[in-house]
């Protein structure tokens, strides 16, 4: 079972296999959520973000064109659903806060980063969002290029340009935040 | 991955999510599993093509039992049959490999463009006469006339968009706006160019406004379907 590729696990899940489904979850959810999480930079908005992912590709099981690459596939569920979700918040009345303002995500601490992932990780939050995509899914989730592109729907060229854009911006942060603990 | 940039970073490994979590996902997804048959794009493309095929040949054999095709038999077939190759293009560009393996967007997006400005081109080409804009608005019953082709193109192109649209009904993740355009169009040509050869009028404002508007209208409305019914 553990030798099957993702798209032959999802074939046997399409045909009514729960252990396939195991497997797929097993391999594909920690991917998936590390992205939402970069998407959202709030851990309980990637958990439901997660749940909705997890729903809408059980319900679109039928219509899983063989052969499609499963990962960036299920990646461009997640973010439609991010996407989406974004926006009807942004239609829903905010909760102001007691200043008036309006609640920003929450950040995670980034006072003692000393750790070079945990580094990198806090510099990650703090890119503009098309560039800590692009890095995400190309460095972290481990796409290709093409693959990433289909997901953020640009061309590979586009995804290269923000990776490279990414890393400037990524290297000047991690010297900022190495002068911080230093 | 990215080859030509070295690794400098140390990056972060992925989290693992909440068992809670977890366990919710995989009871919610593994409790009414009841065995499904895969899809094949190719053949649901073949199948897209025959439906088409199906509503296009009705269409036009009612549109005949009413009207007699106003050029000869032969050529009002071979017209059919240039068109229904060009529908097919259309299907197999959108539909005809898995999504996430399709060929160039760029080709699609031409598709999308050049496909409809042909078939005004066409109905350009093959008006017969073309009148001032206020003489078509004042002609007697032209208006109307329009309109009753307006809507005959727009019921059978639905029809056949509907089921294209059910066909390929949460396919498409990556760009779904784009391939609901190409489905709207695939589906409006069907309802346009069966109406085209079979409508008795060919004066060209009526060409333009009653058949070939709905096409373009058919286009806007598959990237506003595409979105909410080609997504899963």
């Amino acid at each position: 079972m553990t030798d099957l590729t993702l798209e032959e696990l999802m074939l046997a899940y399409v045909a009514g296999d729960a252990l396939s489904f195991d497997q797929l979850y097993r391999r594909m959810a920690p991917q998936l959520f590390a992205y939402l999480v970069r998407l959202t930079r709030d851990r309980p908005r990637a958990e439901d973000l997660l749940q909705v992912t997890f729903a809408k590709l059980h319900r679109a099981r039928s219509s899983y064109i063989t052969g499609a690459p499963l990962l960036p596939w299920v990646l461009a569920i997640a973010r439609r659903s991010f996407l989406d979700e974004r926006r009807a918040a942004k239609s829903r009345n905010e909760d102001l806060s007691s200043d008036g303002a309006l609640p920003e995500p929450k950040l995670e601490d980034d006072k003692g980063a000393s750790d070079t992932a945990e580094a990198v990780d806090v510099a990650l939050n703090r890119l503009p969002e098309a560039y800590r995509e692009a890095i995400q899914l190309t460095k972290v989730v481990g796409l290709s290029l093409i693959e990433a592109a289909k997901v953020l729907d640009t061309t590979p060229t586009a995804v290269k340009l923000r990776v490279h854009r990414g890393y400037e911006l990524l290297r000047a942060e991690l010297q900022h935040l190495h002068r911080l603990s230093a | 991955m990215i080859s030509d940039k070295p690794d400098e970073f140390t990056w972060p490994t992925a989290p693992q999510p909440p068992i809670a979590v977890s366990d919710a996902i995989r009871r919610a997804c593994t409790a009414d599993l009841v065995p499904r048959a895969p899809h094949n794009a190719f053949k649901r493309t073949l199948v897209s093509i025959v439906s088409s095929g199906a509503i296009f040949a009705i269409m036009l054999t009612v549109g005949w039992m009413r009207h007699p095709p106003k050029a000869a038999m032969l050529y009002a077939l071979l017209g059919a049959a240039a068109w229904g190759v060009t529908q097919g293009f259309v299907l197999y560009v959108s539909h005809g490999k898995p999504p996430g393996r399709r060929g160039s967007k760029s080709l699609r997006w031409a598709a999308l463009f050049v496909v409809p400005t042909a078939f005004l081109l066409h109905l350009a080409v093959t008006s017969g006469s073309v009148l001032s804009f206020h003489e078509f608005l004042v002609a007697p019953r032209s208006l109307h006339s329009t309109f009753v082709c307006g809507i005959h193109s727009l019921l059978f192109g639905a029809l056949a968009s509907v089921v294209l649209f059910v066909l390929w009904r949460r396919t498409d993740p990556f760009c779904p706006k784009l391939t609901g355009a190409l489905t709207g169009l695939a589906g409006g040509m069907v309802g346009a160019i069966a109406l085209d050869m079979t409508c008795a009028n060919d004066e060209g404002w009526h060409l333009w406004l009653g058949h070939g508007l709905t096409l373009v209208a058919f286009v806007f409305a598959g990237w506003f379907a595409g979105r909410r019914w080609l997504s899963p």
